[in-house]
């Protein structure tokens, strides 16, 4: 119990709390920006960790990412376009919201819930840490496929309009995904002779590229912003007191994105980018008016930021209990960690016990702190975009997008993918392919075929190795979820020809 | 074009040729770890986009009006002025390119609502200047990552 | 008239001076290195050079930007860096071996060549290591071997990456040891460390340093070093055990070829000098330093490649046969 209380006594001082808050902002532009992404802001950080102290690094590390994670909600809500993968979903209620005027309204949803999110991902981390660690490494090569199929069900319920539509989006994600050098095997495909194309698709450059250029192209088509001026109404709606009042109207909604993202933060590898989009859809399932989905409903918003969030802490579990990280930025946090001679495990919780649950508690702060900057901020960035005319809001994101690209792997080449991947996806979106179900597929697919690959090389000495991706009870739980998720649309077209069979027959 | 398109027909269209494409392009010599599960997922967009070219035929065909938002040309000329931009980076350098760039889409899309005096465009100019000395400033002294350069710098 | 074009004239000479003037290879260096690193921040690579970074700004007198260019395992980086970089020693780029030798034999559109630079240094080695779990049956290399002769394909064995140190070693010990197990690639370090802890493989043939950091979780049945390490001391070489496996990654840094000498020996000299003042931060990290310059470091790779020769054929013949 003291440990608590010497933990709580390093995080009182002032440079600290300064850390803690600056960390969040910076985060939260960072996520804000379309192109800039949390990993991204993790490394550019990692060399001035350096000059710091242990915590002091790590608690400006955790603050940044619990930052960016929710700032990504902003351009999503604002623009129509992720901030980071971790805020796909956000997009789909944010923005509708936006242009009914309601924008100020979705901020302070996205706010509150995503600090809800970070808290609980925080306490779950500190209470459940163990036993959820065993599970992470429960994980391996088949389950990593079910999952990755699971996330691929999703698109058939995500798909506004046709599924096939929706299916083919899909495979062109997976298909994109493949080129490059194969992640098992090592070999190039696709890559019609340039050495430069060994680097494949990276998933940021086709998020920015499918998402953001087909809005900016909208702009230029329609000269003009397609968002809507706040009403008075929809001002009082957004006051801190009714927001918060909102999101906790719908307990099982919060607490079961919670949960949600938890899970899918402690599977190694996977993180926000998942998460939000498996909450969406479950609240979706679970909601009385799914048809609602899409046109701007809280309780969408209040899954994705809730879950998103959650994975900050939540994908610490096995970084810190076995040095795993469980999303891509804990691969920086843990770089840091090993710099500073702190190795996960037992120890980090005994011998250095106080640093580590100072940092762990210090996430719980920055999600507390992220509430006031989000609010604060977020009225300022709404102005300020609703302001700017639409003939300097193109240029000036398509100015941030190009350099985050580039800044990704310091490669024009990627700029130029991005921007075709743009042109093709605003002509893709006309004929009503969308860009969620290619990115969701090139995120996924390599996930399938690592998991597929790696499960028949273990079953290598099977006559029949494919058994080897149903020996796992975890592996039957993954393909129940997988059947139920695929097979939903229909169940509930059986359920309601049920229901109106039984009217007439009660009529009877 | 604002007539009334068969977009399944497109889609399923486009999801074939596009099949058809990685099928040619995939080597053949690839080991078995590296080639079975791009042929598998060829195997599904064919399977799908054929389903969409049934579909299309169908009583539940999608037909919507295509590019009737707004004006085509400026999506075109916009396009171009984008990937114009990108070209010139590594002959102007990063600022010089962002600064031309972002003034000259502001001016072109601009002109579809408003006059633009040649005082206001220089004002804009400026702002152009300030963006992206912002961002030039934050990426390659604060970050250390640093920016293409071109002839002038 | 005259005026405007004097004017000109004397413009573009105190252009030309600005612009070309204080790039001459006597000051060397006067403005900021880029350090590429062709892998993802957060990895080893990146670890070693940011760890490196303050130490050769300080031999140098000028700022070292750490910059990275992730992709196709090394490639994307250096298939660029062959063709783009200026020999003025102002662009120096980490390299990495078994890769710069298996990819462009492996790979028809590498887009590089293992010669087509000049080698500085290489400054660090891991040795592989086959490691398997603490609470794991095999205890010894000798029981490994046993388990895998008894079932043929059923051991699977992890690795980083497809052709890399631990591919080819693990081929190289299936030779010698007349076994046959399953190569098991992973997208890197990071993923073998869950798939070993969960049971999903039963060994991995990794980094001398995963099975230092996990110490208590695993176990080194052997590590693939001339003597035993420092770090290790229970663990025995291949060596010892009477498999001839020496082999490991090793790390440098390249120049573009066509770089004045001057400016290699400086550049030499800097990272000489820096590597021995991290040698300590890096020996506890399970890395073994080595400072293999010059001449040496291009014998080094003609070594390696001559060494892993074997197998490669034997990759290639598999290839055609399929």
């Amino acid at each position: 119990m003291d440990i608590f209380l010497q933990a709580m006594g390093e995080l009182t001082r002032p440079y600290v709390i300064l850390l803690i808050f600056g960390g969040v902002s910076a985060g939260l532009f960072v996520g804000a920006m379309p192109g800039l992404t949390a990993t991204m802001a993790l490394a550019v950080l990692l060399p001035f960790t350096f000059t710091m102290t242990p915590l002091n690094g790590l608690v400006s590390l955790g603050a940044v990412y619990m930052g960016a994670i929710y700032g990504g909600s902003f351009a999503a809500i604002l623009v129509n376009t992720p901030g980071t993968p971790s805020s796909i979903a956000t997009a789909f209620e944010g923005y509708p919201m936006a242009k009914q005027g309601r924008a100020m309204e979705a901020i302070g949803i996205a706010t509150i819930s995503s600090a809800i999110g970070g808290i609980a991902g925080v306490l779950f981390l500190l209470f459940l840490a163990p036993p959820l660690a065993v599970l992470s490494i429960r994980f391996g090569p088949a389950e990593f496929f079910w999952v990755a199929i699971l996330g691929l069900t999703l698109i058939a319920s995500l798909s506004e309009g046709s599924l096939l539509k929706g299916l083919l989006g899909g495979t062109i994600g997976i298909m994109l995904g493949t080129i490059g050098v194969s992640p098992i095997g090592g070999e190039s495909r696709f890559t019609l002779g340039f050495p430069v194309m060994q680097g494949g698709i990276e998933m940021i450059v086709a998020l920015i590229g499918l998402f953001v250029m087909p809005e900016l192209y909208n702009m230029a088509a329609l000269a003009r912003t397609s968002l809507g001026a706040v009403s008075v109404s929809s001002k009082e709606k957004a006051s801190f007191w009714r927001v918060t009042l909102k999101v906790l109207s719908k307990p099982g909604n919060l607490v079961r994105s919670c949960i949600i993202g938890e899970i899918v933060a402690i599977i190694p590898g996977a993180g926000g980018n998942i998460a939000n989009l498996v909450a969406y859809n479950e609240a979706k399932r679970a909601s009385k008016h799914p048809e609602r989905f899409g046109t701007g409903t809280s309780e969408g918003l209040i899954a994705t930021e809730s879950s998103n969030n959650v994975t900050v802490a939540g994908s610490m579990v096995p970084l810190l209990t076995l040095g795993i990280p469980g999303a891509p930025p804990d691969a920086v946090i843990l770089g840091v960690m090993l710099l500073h001679g702190l190795r996960p495990g037992l120890e980090l919780f005994t011998t250095s016990g106080v640093l580590t649950y100072a940092f762990i508690i210090s996430m719980g702060l920055a999600a507390i702190a992220m509430v006031p900057v989000g609010l604060l901020g977020g009225r300022l960035i709404y102005r300020v975009i609703f302001r700017t005319p639409y003939y300097f809001l193109v240029p000036t994101i398509g100015l941030a997008t190009i350099i985050g690209t580039f800044a990704l792997r310091n490669s024009m080449t990627d700029v130029f993918i991005m921007l075709i991947l743009g042109t093709i996806g605003y002509l893709l979106k006309q004929i009503g392919i969308m860009p969620a179900p290619i990115v969701l597929g090139l995120i996924l697919g390599a996930i399938a075929e690592v998991g597929y690959v790696q499960a028949i090389l273990g079953g290598m000495a099977y006559r029949v190795p494919q058994v080897r991706l149903f020996e796992n009870p975890l592996s039957w739980i993954l393909i129940g979820i997988v059947v139920v998720s695929a097979a939903w649309p229909f169940i509930l077209i059986l359920l309601r020809r049920m229901r109106s069979g039984n009217k007439k027959g009660g009529a009877q | 074009m604002t007539r009334n398109i068969n977009t399944d027909l497109v889609a399923g269209t486009f999801g074939l040729l596009l099949s058809f494409g990685f099928w040619w392009l995939l080597d053949r010599e690839l080991t078995f770890l590296s080639i079975g599960f791009p042929r598998a997922m060829i195997a599904i967009m064919t399977l799908v986009s054929a389903l969409l070219v049934i579909k299309a035929f169908s009583k539940t065909v999608e037909r919507t009006d295509l590019f009737t938002v707004g004006s085509n040309r400026r999506v075109f000329v916009t396009g171009l002025l984008f990937f114009g931009w990108a070209f010139s980076i590594s002959y102007l350098g990063f600022f010089v390119a962002g600064v031309l760039a972002i003034s000259v889409i502001a001016l072109y899309l601009a002109l579809a609502r408003r006059r633009v005096s040649v005082p206001v465009f220089a004002g804009w100019v400026l702002i152009a200047v300030l963006e992206v000395s912002f961002f030039y400033y934050v990426f390659t002294r604060l970050l250390h990552i640093p920016l293409p350069e071109g002839w002038f710098f | 008239m005259k005026k405007i074009v004097i004017g000109s004239l004397v413009l573009c000479a105190l252009l030309a001076i600005v612009l070309v003037g204080p790039s001459g290879a006597q000051n060397f260096p006067n403005k900021p290195i880029n350090y590429i690193i062709s892998f993802n921040p957060g990895g080893e690579s990146d670890i070693t050079a940011r760890l490196q970074q303050s130490y050769l700004e300080k031999a140098l007198g000028v700022t070292v930007n750490v910059t990275h260019k992730p992709g196709g395992g090394g490639a994307v980086a250096w298939s660029e860096f062959q063709r783009t970089a200026r020999p003025d020693g102002y662009t120096i780029i980490g390299v990495n071996i078994p890769h710069i030798i298996a990819q462009p034999i492996e790979r028809r559109d590498a887009g590089y060549t293992t010669e087509g630079w000049e080698l500085l240094i290489w400054f660090h080695f891991t040795p592989n290591a086959l490691i398997v779990q603490k609470e794991s049956s095999i205890k010894t290399l000798e029981d490994f071997i046993a388990l895998a002769k008894s079932k043929p394909k059923a051991v699977t064995v992890a690795g980083s990456g497809s052709y890399s140190a631990n591919h080819l070693e693990i081929l190289r010990f299936n030779k010698l040891a007349g076994i046959d197990t399953t190569y098991v690639p992973h997208t890197g370090t990071g993923p073998i460390v869950p798939a070993l802890m969960g049971g999903h493989v039963t060994s991995t043939m990794n980094y001398s340093m995963v099975g230092v950091q996990y110490q208590d979780r695993m176990r080194t049945l052997a590590v693939a070093t001339d003597e035993r390490l420092e770090v290790l001391p229970d663990v025995p070489t291949f060596k010892e055990l009477g498999y001839e496996i020496v082999g490991g990654a090793y790390r440098g840094v390249a120049v573009p070829k066509g770089t004045p000498p001057e400016v290699i020996k400086i550049l030499t000299d800097a990272f000489i000098k820096t590597t021995e003042q991290i040698a300590d931060k890096q020996r506890e990290m399970g890395f073994e330093v080595t400072t293999v310059t010059g001449k040496e470091a291009h014998e080094l790779v003609g070594r390696m490649k001559a060494g892993y020769s074997d197998i490669l054929e034997d990759l290639a013949k598999q290839r055609q046969e399929q």
